[in-house]
């Protein structure tokens, strides 16, 4: 008896559309129930944004990876990647952009004029930190993404529809696309997010975000491939190689992520300078530091055990399980990252929940439907059952 | 497809056996003349100085070596009978060359580790030949590393004070100090490298004290083989002490460089609290590491004819190592020149200016320096042509290994000469002694790489084997599978001509 059909696609519009509906009323009642502080309404939104979007280039990242290394374990779960990031997706990030620019002055110290006027240092940053210039960036950013986006995944459709090997092309493509996205994606957050701080700065801000996004992305292809290990086509593919494979490179990007923040800390507390504690004297205030200690355990204690054991990669389910949790608890962290530059007090707000959730519908609906657009997985890729040899 | 680029057949080119491998590496250890076969061509006066039999390579390298060695024994005696005023440092420059030549040396040695180790763990065949060299290059790269910060302390003789030990004089090391950190994790990955060199060799040790013809060589490595006998029983116990090995080594390779770099970040001075140094002083490492590897396997390669075991697909492999940390490396450099800029604080914009700028900033000549040798070179390495061609290899290899020297030239002494204060500000030169140190410690790694060459296997024998089983495999397999597919064709031939 053949196995059941995996319909992921169908998943995530169902997700995505009830999400949408529920973000959708969630944020009219936020809106609706009484009067509204923009800076924190800025400050839910571009939480809710950040996170969806680290997830698309987190996507956009391994998709570049795969097709730069051609590593066996990016076969089977490439199209996932591929539609993680797909035009339509970084195009709804960019959609997504319009309000942030609208709120600008709410979130931006560098867009308050009378900020900048008594600032030397925001007006140093001047011309570069000006509207005009930080708009059209983003315009550029987005173009940048989107056409490596829509490049990889055109290529790599023409190989399987025609037969043509063009991989060595795509290769080299992938590898110069690499730096152009390393380069891209570290001046976007710069632009996005650390300049809400008007200050502080960190070297290591834009790796530490493409290694999250990248952690994101590795997270949800685990709980998708893991849960759906019995259904077609994964029930082919998700062998323990495969699946030891993937938690192997999540066990690394987890190290890497814990690697990042644990330097970005010491060397901040150790330096003791007041324009970089600045950003963690926020973040250990209160109830905020139970965040970031929780934040400790969730993000790499637990994940880092677990991943460890070969036993959990070799039952699927339990590997969708850890993948979730590294999914889910990376909305905490981004939550960590961006909230508290405007919040003294941990809370969460219900407009934090609506727009996450309005995002999150949106993400998914688009993922869905980029799903729909090629099959789960490639079928001209080299035989799995020699990669499984091989191994 | 990744499968294609990885085929066994591209590692060990032609036809082997297992005897013939052993022939031709233990040959090299057993059979004194083949380390002058080779010859080097002598300049006129030199030609007619060096005896005929001396003009090889060999004796040549481990000449130069040991001349040099002696102007490291020189120099240190000088230090250590005067203190360490004979170098440049002074104030505000506490740490020059003989810090830059530390972090220099520590940086080389990282691609042994990341060859034997992560490689192992990542099970990529093209290591095999690469990693015993790699290996022994990282213990004398960490040997020439560490006497720099021991002199340094001024009294060596005390060194181990940096140890917590119950003592008398109430010590105890100050262990919020990354430079305490240092002298742990060089010692760990010292050690850790060791054993893990040596326990490699043991299989070999074996092979050379079976094949052995005189009496002293076959009790000298009889005695190294530990008695081993090739038994399942021991290949499974060796097979488990590696990749145990292999996980203690591969933190090894993030946590050692990352601690050197701690060494600056966590302080204060402007150009040093800078929060991407930890992965980029890793990924410089490997960069400087794999130069190494690339500048000496090309030579050794060529005078040993080892055409067959280290092959151009391990050159483009290793090519690509370097120009993905390579490219790592630049853009740690762009961000430091950034945020510098975007930071606006005056220490920082100072520093930048310090660096970059072409007037009033007396060492942006080497800032500039750094970034033709270590960014502006290396891109040949995008093109395919240039990876195939080992000179180009070689000078790009060079230039790397310079580009890395004047990147802590530029960190470390430069970052010092102006701090927050401009009445502290000064100028630093490297003196006679500091010179003759670097030059000394390089004949050093290159009298003990030599050495290595000619008393021990440079190319891990039993590896080598256990590539030519895995390649008769998969000949065998593709063989079986096209032999299928060419029945599976003659079949359909001979029923459509039935029919």
């Amino acid at each position: 008896m053949s196995a059941r059909l995996a319909r992921v696609d169908r998943g995530f519009l169902t997700a995505g559309g009830l999400m949408l509906l529920l973000g959708l009323v969630l944020t009219g009642v936020g809106l609706l129930g009484g009067p509204q502080d923009l800076t924190q309404l800025a400050n839910s939104y571009v939480f809710a944004w950040t996170a969806w979007t680290c997830l698309t280039f987190g996507f956009l990242g391994l998709t570049l990876l795969h097709h730069a290394t051609r590593g066996h374990w990016g076969f089977t779960v490439v199209r996932l990647f591929e539609a993680g990031s797909s035009p339509l997706a970084l195009l709804v990030s960019a959609v997504g952009f319009v309000p942030i620019a609208l709120m600008a002055p709410s979130i931006y110290p560098w867009a308050r004029p009378a900020e900048v006027a008594a600032d030397p240092i925001l007006q140093g940053r001047m011309p570069y930190m000006s509207f005009g210039l930080w708009a059209a960036r983003a315009v550029v950013f987005f173009a940048i993404l989107i056409a490596l986006s829509w490049w990889m995944a055109k290529s790599n459709r023409e190989e399987e529809v025609t037969g043509r090997p063009n991989w060595q092309r795509r290769s080299v493509m992938a590898a110069l696309g690499l730096v152009v996205y390393t380069i891209v994606v570290n001046f976007a957050w710069t632009d996005w997010t650390m300049s809400r701080e008007s200050h502080w700065f960190s070297t290591i801000y834009g790796l530490w975000f493409i290694v999250g996004g990248a952690l994101m992305a590795f997270g949800l292809t685990a709980a998708i491939v893991g849960s759906q290990h019995d259904k077609e086509p994964y029930d082919k593919v998700a062998e323990p190689w495969l699946l030891k494979d993937l938690g192997n490179l999540m066990l690394a990007t987890t190290m890497l992520w814990a690697y990042f923040s644990f330097s970005q800390y010491l060397i901040i507390w150790s330096g003791n300078l007041p324009v970089f504690t600045k950003y963690f004297i926020a973040r250990t205030d209160g109830m905020w530091l139970w965040l970031g200690n929780a934040l400790i355990l969730t993000q790499f204690f637990i994940p880092f055990v677990l991943l460890l054991s070969p036993t959990m990669k070799r039952k699927p389910l339990a590997f969708a399980g850890v993948g979730g949790f590294i999914f889910v608890n990376r909305f905490f962290d981004w939550f960590f990252i961006i909230v508290p530059t405007y919040r003294s007090a941990i809370g969460v707000q219900l407009l934090d929940v609506a727009l996450l959730l309005l995002f999150g519908g949106l993400w998914c609906a688009q993922f869905g439907v980029a799903l729909r657009r090629a099959p789960l997985i490639m079928y001209r890729r080299p035989n799995l059952e020699e990669l499984a040899e091989s191994v | 497809m990744a499968a294609e680029d990885t085929r066994l057949k591209d590692l060990l080119p032609g036809e082997w056996t297992n005897a013939k491998i052993d022939d031709e590496l233990v040959e090299i250890v057993l059979d004194q003349r083949r380390h002058e076969e080779a010859k080097v061509k002598l300049p006129g006066p030199l030609a007619k100085l060096v005896p005929a039999q001396f003009q090889s390579p060999w004796y040549i390298m481990l000449g130069i070596g040991f001349v040099f060695t002696n102007v490291l024994l020189l120099c240190i005696t000088i230090l250590v009978l005067t203190g360490i005023g004979v170098w440049g440092n002074n104030q505000p420059v506490g740490w020059g060359l003989d810090i830059v030549n530390f972090v220099w040396w520590i940086g080389i040695g990282h691609a042994g580790t990341l060859i034997s180790a992560v490689l192992l763990l990542l099970r990529q065949q093209w290591r095999n030949s690469i990693n015993r060299f790699a290996e022994a290059m990282t213990i004398f790269a960490v040997m020439c590393a560490g006497m720099y910060p021991l002199l340094h302390t001024g009294r060596p003789w005390v060194a181990y004070w940096l140890l917590p030990y119950p003592n008398v004089l109430a010590m105890w090391p100050q262990f919020r100090s990354p430079l305490v950190w240092d002298v742990f994790a060089v010692t760990t990955y010292m050690t850790v490298s060791i054993l893990f060199w040596f326990v490699g060799l043991i299989p070999d040790f074996a092979t050379l004290r079976d094949r052995a013809k005189g009496r002293f060589a076959q009790v000298a490595y009889g005695a190294l083989s530990m008695g081993w006998s090739g038994s399942a029983k021991g290949w499974h116990r060796y097979q488990h002490a590696s990749i145990i090995l292999a996980g203690l080594s591969t933190p090894l390779v993030l946590s050692v460089h990352t601690i050197v770099s701690y060494d600056f970040a966590m302080s204060i001075v402007p150009g040093w609290n800078v929060t991407i140094f930890p992965p980029y002083f890793v990924a410089g490492a490997v960069f400087a590491g794999f130069a190494m590897v690339i500048t000496l396997a090309i030579p050794l390669r060529k005078w040993y004819r080892l055409e067959n075991f280290i092959t151009m697909k391990h050159f483009d492999w290793m090519a690509k190592v370097m120009l993905a940390t390579g490219l790592i490396v630049g853009y740690g450099y762009a961000m430091e020149i950034f945020y510098a800029w975007y930071s606006q604080e005056p220490a920082e914009t100072a520093l930048l200016h310090n660096r970059v700028a072409l007037a009033d900033a007396p060492y942006s000549w080497s800032f500039w320096a750094l970034i033709l040798f270590n960014v502006a070179i290396p891109l040949f390495l995008w093109s395919p042509k240039v990876r195939k061609n080992l000179t180009a290899l070689f000078w790009i290899s060079m230039s790397i290994s310079i580009g890395m020297w004047f990147e802590r030239y530029v960190i470390i002494p430069i970052s010092l000469t102006r701090d927050y204060l401009p009445s502290s500000y000064g100028y630093y030169t490297p003196t006679i002694v500091d010179w003759g140190m670097f030059a000394g410690t390089i004949g050093f790694f290159l009298f003990l790489m030599f050495l290595f060459v000619r008393f021990l296997p440079m190319i891990n024998i039993f590896e080598m084997k256990e590539l030519l089983h895995h390649k008769e495999h998969e000949e065998h397999h593709n063989g079986h599978a096209n032999g299928k597919a060419h029945a599976h064709v003659n079949g359909q031939a001979g029923k459509e001509e039935a029919h």
